[in-house]
């Protein structure tokens, strides 16, 4: 199955960004938490990476045909946590399985990818309206699970997830809008029945800063502000941010990676960052475009949507943009599940990219 | 088409990439000036807001533990570790041994007036001399270095910690005459507060001390086994979800002051409330506070009121005296205990100061006895083995036993407390003179299974569950030889009960078989007086026991008071049912005795056991004396 001419199509330019991704990440997690949270850092990336290369043997065809087993797999997963997980700090996330953790709402949005393209693949499957209650299925049922453990942030990834694929995969758009008016509607029923005081509470702290100082919300947007306005043009330089190092920072290391970024880097730098990461989308963009088969494509689709959410609230986030949530920036921010989750995505990308293949019969993607 | 739905979705990813450009480039160049600033000469730091404990109040709502205010002096960092300086190279040199290359003497030149000013001045306000209050820089600078240099090793290259931008306390407990002096100065004074801490006040002093604990630091041990913070919040259930989540992180310091014994211990989570917080922005060169940013209010611990009944715990308490042992007094319509004596106790406010001498008195005064000291009951257990051997149809009421002061078995001669003999008596009477022989006769048809059956079902050999800690369950032997279960019969041998497991035994005889649990907490409330936890306990499981054999027994525990063994005491019309007990220790003239029974006999309002450990008198006179006097109390107001 794996030929060895087919790692002339590796690419290097995405691979390489990566790398420079994961410098930083150990870097910025040394300077931001400690040396000890680096090295275990590090210890994930090594398995992020093997988890990555071995990923490129499986042709992503097998991937896919198991792509509903995975999803309910994960389900199952989610309602397993639901029921039995660890607590950290009232909220179920977590498997414990020996010394690490597993976050599977992580995981879940990977199925969520591979079960929504699986779908949507034939194209008679997305030509009616009714044919979408299947997807919207799919991706509500998820949503409402990782919801109830409580984590806002992972749950609404799937929502530009599905429409990103269900666009891409040439849905009329005036059934796109109908979803979006539906969904807007939905809101009401949403924020009285399914959100967390907390959540409300972050919501509100993100629209009204002023209103609810008090419950401490505030502390973290306005701290992430200054460390990310000291920053300056040039920054503070590595391991002297003042709002980072004094700890006035709260997680510097996880979702607020930015911000240390930011201020001991400065703007240029801190620049340079998002330029690679928009470089990084538009190759894996690329790679959907050039795909002639229509799985790969809404695969690639769905991650390059998902990477990209996560980068672009995490940063908004960061900047004030953005209610904190606890959505992780992509290969930088510290975290096992996160890493892993990235890692595998990453690879399905090189994957579809390693074997560009001829149209199947049954597709009827190309007009 | 599919290129052109690609042009728009990567135009949308592109679009928002570049919000989020303009406002880096927004937030760093443009207003980069007014955050840097922020962030360089100002800062902004948290300071906790000391909460208070909660208040523990008797059933009547008198305070018996309560939070008052300290005042303390607090310094800020830098002035301490300039003094620190100065110090260590010219004023008192023999003072300090330590890193005195730190600090150039130069800087030392500059800053020596100035720490003369303001540690003369605090040293006449406050009439403290001069060296003290060197001293105290001395240490809490050591330490604060400590904690620096271990992060530093940690981290492996030079940090600043929190520590270095907090004010320290360097004298607490201030009298207020001084902090009035001290306030109009301060002002003039830069880095000098002084800051209003919570400390925690018994005003009864040596009032039920075992009962209502104290508060310590957490010790080394403490705070590394535990995972202080998830168990301590999640009892604020009450509590949003949010509020709950942001404060498990900074929940308890090395410094929180935790419940160490008693109610204070195992409420400790109750009573203990939720920091405040305030972030404010300081200069950092002056450390002057510019302005608050945000305070969250701390919340009050919740109120605790215990069901123990002031007046007569301070009545147990007296009437127990210097003797060693302990009163326990308890409704026993619903296990409510109204009085816990100990004696000897200690004082809550000072026994800090006298440490030594009261861990080393002998009489171990830092014992909960009502709980913790496991006796043999002797005779009074006897209302157990009447009892079993009543349901189990062992005896009945006609069944007569002959007393000739002793019993042999084997080799052994199991002697009664008459050493003449009791001559003939039925159940009744063998209750009445506390007859051995008789009860050995028992024991011999009742076998040890049955016995200890119903020792169990009395709550003999379980702790009782009140709510204080270390409650020892005591011992009740699964015996098979006769010998032991002779032993067993009338309280001896191997058989260590509590005074409060007594206590609920007499309870449950005196209500009518219903099992009661015996509690302390009448109910918790909240900073707004909302009630919390009501325990307003119901009977709702019962022995199985017959009416009979209780009215058979109560009869006879009332007949111990005005003709059997307690007579002599002189009860007279107090309406008092009883048992004595006097359990014999391996030592000659050195007995335990025991007072245990309800009042008024035919509807009983207090049930009651009173112990006197190592004593020379019996169960009658050394114990029901003391009941005497209890009761004369509890049911005339005086005797």
């Amino acid at each position: 199955m794996f030929r060895i001419d087919i790692l002339k199509k590796f690419d290097w330019i995405t691979f390489s960004i990566i790398s420079f991704f994961l410098l930083i990440s150990f870097f910025f997690v040394w300077s931001a938490a400690s040396e000890k949270f680096a090295y275990k850092q590090l210890i994930w990336i090594a398995i992020g990476l093997g988890l990555f290369f071995s990923l490129l043997f499986i042709d992503y065809f097998t991937i896919a045909r198991y792509s509903y087993v995975f999803y309910s797999l994960l389900i199952i997963c989610l309602v397993f946590v639901l029921l039995f997980g660890k607590t950290v700090y009232g909220a179920k996330r977590w498997i414990p399985l020996g010394p690490v953790s597993l976050q599977p709402s992580e995981f879940m949005k990977i199925a969520l990818v591979l079960a929504l393209s699986r779908y949507m693949m034939f194209k008679e499957n997305v030509s009616t309206f009714r044919n979408l209650i299947i997807p919207i299925t799919l991706t509500i049922f998820p949503m409402v699970l990782i919801i109830k453990q409580p984590d806002l942030g992972t749950s609404l990834i799937m929502l530009p997830i599905f429409f990103s694929i269900v666009f891409i995969a040439g849905i009329k758009l005036r059934y796109l809008f109908s979803i979006i008016i539906l969904g807007l509607t939905s809101i009401p029923f949403l924020w009285y029945l399914i959100l967390k005081d907390y959540q409300k509470s972050r919501v509100i702290t993100f629209l009204w800063p002023d209103k609810v100082s008090k419950l401490g919300e505030g502390y973290h947007k306005v701290q992430s502000l200054i460390a990310v306005g000291s920053g300056g043009s040039l920054g503070s330089g590595w391991g002297n941010g003042t709002q980072s190092q004094l700890n006035f920072l709260p997680q510097g290391h996880t979702d607020f990676i930015f911000s240390v970024i930011a201020e001991e880097w400065g703007f240029f730098r801190s620049c340079i960052i998002l330029a690679l990461y928009i470089l990084f989308l538009a190759c894996c963009a690329g790679i959907a475009l050039k795909t002639r088969d229509s799985y790969g494509r809404l695969m690639v689709t769905g991650f390059t949507a998902m990477f990209a959410t996560q980068a672009l609230v995490n940063i908004a986030m960061t900047m004030g943009l953005a209610p904190i949530t606890g959505l992780t920036l992509p290969f930088i921010s510290y975290g096992g599940s996160s890493l892993l989750s990235s890692f595998i995505a990453l690879s399905l990308i090189f994957n579809v990219r390693l074997r560009t293949r001829v149209t199947l019969a049954r597709d009827e993607f190309y007009e | 088409m599919a290129k052109k739905r690609f042009n728009i979705f990567f135009g949308i990813i592109l679009a928002l990439f570049m919000v989020i450009f303009s406002r880096l480039f927004y937030l760093q160049m443009m207003e980069g000036g007014k955050y840097s600033g922020i962030s360089d000469s100002k800062r902004i730091r948290t300071v906790d807001i000391n909460t208070l404990r909660g208040t523990i109040y008797d059933r009547n709502g008198a305070v018996l533990a309560v939070d008052k205010h300290s005042f303390d002096l607090t310094v800020s960092y830098k002035k301490l570790s300039s003094a620190y300086a100065c110090l260590q190279n010219n004023i008192f040199p023999t003072l300090s041994k330590k890193k005195s290359n730190t600090l150039s003497s130069s800087l030392c030149k500059e800053c020596h007036p100035h720490n003369q000013v303001w540690v003369n001045r605090i040293a006449d306000l406050l009439k403290i001399p001069c060296p003290d209050i060197f001293k105290q820089a001395i240490e809490t600078v050591e330490k604060v270095e400590t904690i620096k240099s271990n992060v530093e090793k940690r981290n492996k290259r030079t940090v600043h910690i929190l520590e270095e931008t907090v004010p320290h306390a360097i004298f607490s407990n201030l009298e207020w005459r001084n902090i009035a002096r001290l306030k109009v100065e301060i002002p003039q004074i830069q880095g000098v507060e002084i800051d209003v801490t919570p400390m925690r006040w018994y005003p009864k002093n040596d009032f039920a001390p075992h009962i209502i604990g104290y508060v310590g630091k957490l010790d080394k041990k403490e705070l590394s086994e535990y995972n202080f913070k998830k168990q301590w919040f999640d009892t604020l259930s009450k509590k949003n979800e949010s509020e709950r989540e942001y404060f498990a992180q900074k929940a308890l310091t090395a410094d929180s002051l935790v419940g160490k014994n008693g109610i204070e211990k195992v409420f400790n989570s109750n009573l203990m409330g939720i920091p405040g917080e305030r972030f404010e922005e300081i200069t950092l060169d002056t450390l002057q506070v510019n302005k608050i940013i945000l305070e969250r209010p701390p919340v009050p611990g919740n109120s605790l009121f215990l069901t123990i009944d002031s007046k007569i715990q301070g009545i147990a308490e007296k009437v127990l005296g210097k003797r060693r042992g302990s009163i326990v007094v308890m409704d026993p319509w619903n296990g409510e205990v109204l009085a816990m004596a100990t004696a000897p106790r200690f004082g809550l406010n000072t026994f800090r100061d006298d440490f030594t001498k009261i861990s080393k008195n002998p009489d171990n005064p830092f014992l909960n006895r009502p709980i913790q000291s496991a006796l043999p009951p002797g005779s009074v257990f006897k209302v157990v083995t009447a009892i079993a051997a009543l349901e189990e149809n062992c005896v009945n009421e006609e069944t007569n036993f002959t007393c000739n002061g002793s019993l042999r078995l084997g080799n052994t001669r199991f002697r009664c407390f008459s050493q003449y003999g009791h001559g003939l008596l039925n159940l009744e009477e063998a209750i009445q003179f506390s007859c051995n022989v008789c009860f050995f006769e028992i024991a011999k048809k009742l076998g040890g299974k049955l016995l200890s059956k119903w020792a169990h079902e009395f709550g003999f050999g379980t702790v009782t569950g009140i709510e204080l800690p270390y409650e020892k369950k005591g011992n009740m032997p699964k015996s098979s030889s006769l010998y032991e279960v002779m032993n067993l019969s009338i309280g001896q041998g191997a058989m260590l009960v509590t005074p409060l497991q007594i206590t609920k035994m007499m309870a449950m005889v005196a209500n009518g078989g219903w099992y009661i649990k015996p509690h302390i907490i009448k109910k918790i409330t909240d900073d707004q007086d909302t009630i919390l936890l009501d325990n307003d306990l119901v009977l709702n499981e019962r022995l199985h026991i017959s009416e009979k054999t209780l009215d058979y027994v109560r009869r006879s525990l009332r007949k111990v008071v005005t003709d059997g063994t307690a007579k002599e005491v002189g009860f007279g019309e107090l309406g008092v049912a009883g048992k004595t007990g006097t359990a014999e220790t391996a030592r000659k003239r050195d007995n335990h005795a025991w007072f245990s029974g309800y009042a008024p006999f035919d509807n009983p309002k207090y049930c009651f056991t009173i112990t006197v450990e190592h004593t020379t008198g019996h169960g009658a006179d050394a114990a029901g004396s003391l009941a005497l006097k209890l009761l004369a109390e509890l049911l005339y107001g005086n005797g």
